[in-house]
This record gives C-alpha cells, structure tokens and sequence, in this order.
C-alpha cells in the first residue's frame, strides 16, 4: 500500500482516528506519520537512538544526498563533519557543529526535545548571573503551577522571590554599563 | 533495610553526560587526542588526595576483553564504550556505586548507581563529581542549549534518571504495553536491563527520562520519582490481585521456578532470568522463604557469560557456559 500523503513511500502505519465522532483511518509511510500526525517511530524498537535521529532528520529535511552543492556541502570547519556525516550517525562531532548545523538541528531538537532552552544545573565558571536568571525562569514555572492550584498564598511568596532576583539582575546590569 | 527489598524497585540510576571544551566530541577524535582527554580526566583524579584514593582508573586497551566484558554486565559501563575501546577509559569508585566513563559518546558520562528508589541520593553523588570536574576542567556548555552533548536527545541537561523495576505482575496482567505507550507520551521511555535495545529479561525494566532540554535537573528527577511510585503501586496492585485470584497457582509456578533453579543441570541465560525472575516474585510475596532476595540479585549479576568464565577461571563455549551456569546457581541456593 503507498502512503496517502507522499504518495510515494509504503504505507507502515495505519491510524484511526475519532475526530467529532467521525471514525478517520489514514495508510501512511513512517516520515509521514511524524511529519504530519507527529508520531514518532523509532524504527530500530530502540535499538539504536542515533540511528533514530538520523531517520528523523531525513523525515523532516528530505533526502537530499545528491549534488555537491546545497546542504551537503555544509562542513564544520572545527571538527571536520559534515553535515551528511551527521544526518549518518545522528551524532554531532563538536560544540562548534551546534552553530553549523543550526538551521538543521532546530526542527530536529524540537521534535526529539519539544523545548530549546535550557533550564537546568549550569556550571559554576559560566559565572552567577545565568545561574540567576535560570532560577527565575524555574521560579516562574512553579509561579504558574501555583496558580493553578490556586496556592495563593505560596504563589505570593514566588513572586517576592522573583522580584528580589529579578532586582538583582538588573543591578547587575547596571553596575556594568556604568 | 528490609522493607526496600522487597520493593519492585532494584536500582536508580544517574547518568550526566559531559564535554570538555575545545576537543571534539569522541566520534571525531583521533586516537592520540583522545588520549589526551583521558589525561586531562585521570589528572585531575591523580591529584586529588581522597579521589585519588577511591578511584581505580582502567585504560580500556591495557583491560582483558574478558574484563571488559564484564564490566559491561555488571552496568559498569555501556557496551558502546567498548565498539571504540581503544579511545577509552574508565574510572571506578572503589564501591562501585560509582563509574566514570571517558570518551563514550561524550567525553565525561558520570554515572551513580544506588540500590532501590535513592534518585536523588545517585544524583548528589554524580553531583559532587561533576562539580568537583567543573573546578577543574572547562565544560562545553551553551547559554541557551545548556551541556552540549553529541547526540541532542542528551542535549541541555545531560542527565538520564533511570530506575530498574522488576514487574513481573503487571507484565502478566498484560499491562505492561498501555505503560509503556502511556510513559511515552510524557516524555518517559521503558527499556530492557542493558539500555537502549536491550531486551528486558527476566521481567526487568529501566525506566527513564527522554526529555533533557527545557526541564530541570530536578524536575527530570521528580518526573522519574512520580512516575515510579505509580508504578510500584499498580504492580503491587497487580500481585495482589494475582495472589487473591489463585493462590495456589502462583505458589505453584514459583516453586517449580525454584525447583529447576534448585536442581537443573543445564540453564541458559534467558531460562535462568525467567526463573530469578520468578523466584524474586515469590521472596517479595513471602512464599518462597529459603532464599532472600540479596542471593537472587546476586545470581543475576554473575550468570552472564563474561562474569561466568570469570568465576569458573577458563573459557567456555556456549554449552559448556549453560552447564557451569546451572552449577553454580544450584550451588549458591543449596548452601
């Protein structure tokens, strides 16, 4: 069976869905499934994670091996990979590959992450401001949650918190543009 | 403690993953500069005084295979450490609990292993390593992306919390599927005992986080420790209801588990899992009081091949292992 969408690969998966009471079944290929239903195959069964991302960052770029020039000319000039080594091995070769791959690793992190900033441990030497900062945005988080649970009173006390690091930051900015 | 073991819960596990700034990830080193990571890594353990005393450091190619191979089966360390063995180290607290992995898929992969649900108790321990790292070494960290990793699904954090469960109720009540598709949908993954691939033997599962970005550490953490506590409650659910159905019929099966432990004379691994497996179940339901469970799970981390030629001093084939290990497990429930 050919997938519905693309019209071009085997349809693997079939999805029904209840949309307003109405039974929808739809025969799609697995990129298909991922780009257009956001369901995530991993094809291996977890076998092989990176071989997962790399299968990911096809559904999502196309396969576009052939020709010298576009994206596959994309090489980190760091490390050395390029960017069809990394669609390969589903594996970034340095910190640099980061910013080279930018435009390809989004999607990419997006669908393997769901969220793209970081709010967890930060290492001490990159210095206590975004230490801060990374405490507030935790801080807001658990603000709102409060909320909802309508736990005013400790709410109140979150945002007080808030306030005095939010202060903190911005004296600190101050201090340094004087 | 006594009321833990008898918990579904085997282990929890802390895995942080690290990169040292300036050197390219593992997968694009050659093998002279990673030798230069693991210097930089073993340096600062040498010049520790109290580290330097609790820490055994192993040069992966200067290790018997065989040893390495162990390694791998007692959780030590991951079998993909071992694909580029050469670019390898390893760095073992003299407890086990803990194990430093050097040019894994990352650089740094600290790991802590405690015995039941101690999350945050393997997480202070990773904690204190890596801060006691990041003193020394400059990590490859991103403002917005947090810890850079190689693979981005370690990306922000670093951090896998993984908590082993042996759920064999809930495996037969045929729960286990809607579990796993459930956990899936909340950014949490099942695996079998060994990571990603492995299968889960002897009703074995590790349970962790998927998502390391845009979470904290400790909300990964509380996610996991949730999640567990669920888990432990509908398994326990799952035994009684399964004790209260048919008793008679859980006795039976686990002492005729016990019974080919106790006297078989050929065992493979996945037979000898399913038995353990069986047999945990009836420590933890209080049927089957001649063996205890610290035994069991000792059983489970010797009987693997590597640990296996180990104890036995020679190599053995597949058949001969089969035999060994029904000897020694026969042997160490007897005494």
């Amino acid at each position: 069976m050919i997938c519905e969408k693309c019209k071009l690969n085997n349809a693997r998966i079939h999805i029904v869905k209840i949309l307003k009471g109405k039974k929808i079944s739809m025969n799609l290929c697995e990129q298909c499934a991922l780009l257009y239903e956001n369901i995530i195959i991993d094809p291996s069964g977890g076998k092989n994670i990176n071989n997962f991302v790399s299968n990911l960052f096809e559904a999502i770029h196309g396969n576009k091996t052939v020709g010298t020039s576009g994206v596959n000319s994309i090489k980190c000039e760091k490390c050395g990979l390029t960017l069809d080594g990394f669609r390969k091995s589903g594996r970034l070769g340095c910190s640099h590959c980061y910013e080279v791959f930018k435009e390809n690793l989004d999607s990419v992190l997006e669908k393997v992450q769901g969220k793209n900033v970081h709010i967890g441990k930060i290492p001490q030497r990159s210095g206590g401001e975004l230490k801060t900062k990374n405490e507030i945005l935790c801080l807001k988080k658990e603000l709102r949650d409060r909320i909802k649970k309508e736990e005013f009173e400790e709410a109140a006390l979150l945002r007080d918190k808030i306030k005095v690091l939010e202060k903190s930051l911005a004296g600190g900015e101050m201090n340094e543009s004087k | 403690m006594n009321q833990n073991s008898h918990s579904p819960v085997v282990t929890s596990r802390i895995r942080l993953a690290r990169n040292i700034k300036n050197f390219s990830f593992p997968m694009m080193l050659s093998e002279e500069k990673s030798n230069e990571v693991i210097q930089e890594v073993v340096k600062i353990f040498q010049h520790d005084d109290s580290f330097k005393n609790n820490f055994d450091i192993n040069i992966l190619k200067e290790i018997d295979p065989l040893i390495q191979q162990e390694l791998v089966e007692k959780h030590l360390m991951s079998a993909n450490l071992l694909n580029d063995f050469r670019k390898g180290a390893l760095l073992i607290s003299k407890d086990k609990k803990i194990s430093i992995m050097v040019n894994e898929e990352d650089h740094i992969r600290i790991q802590c292993i405690e015995k039941g649900l101690e999350i945050d108790k393997a997480y202070g321990a990773a904690n204190e390593i890596d801060d006691f790292l990041e003193d020394k070494l400059e990590y490859a960290f991103d403002e917005k992306l947090g810890f850079l990793t190689s693979c981005v699904t370690n990306v922000g954090t670093g951090l896998r919390a993984s908590v082993m469960m042996h759920l064999p109720a809930l495996r037969v009540a045929g729960e286990l599927k809607k579990i796993i598709q459930t956990l899936s949908k909340i950014g949490l993954t099942v695996r079998g005992a060994y990571g990603e691939g492995s299968e889960a033997l002897g009703n074995m599962f590790q349970i962790s986080n998927q998502v390391t970005l845009g979470v904290s550490d400790k909300e990964i953490m509380d996610a996991v420790q949730n999640i567990i506590k669920q888990l432990i409650e509908k398994e326990e659910k799952a035994r009684s209801f399964l004790l209260n159905n048919d008793r008679l019929l859980i006795e039976d099966k686990i002492y005729r588990s016990f019974g080919i432990l106790t006297h078989a004379r050929i065992l493979n691994y996945q037979e000898s899992m399913m038995l353990l497996s069986d047999a945990i179940l009836g420590v933890d339901l209080g049927i089957l009081t001649e063996v205890n469970n610290t035994t069991l799970h000792y059983i489970i981390n010797s009987i693997q091949p590597a640990s296996l030629q180990l104890i036995f001093e020679k190599n053995l084939d597949e058949r001969e292992r089969d035999i060994k290990r029904a000897e020694y497990i026969v042997d160490l429930l007897n005494t």
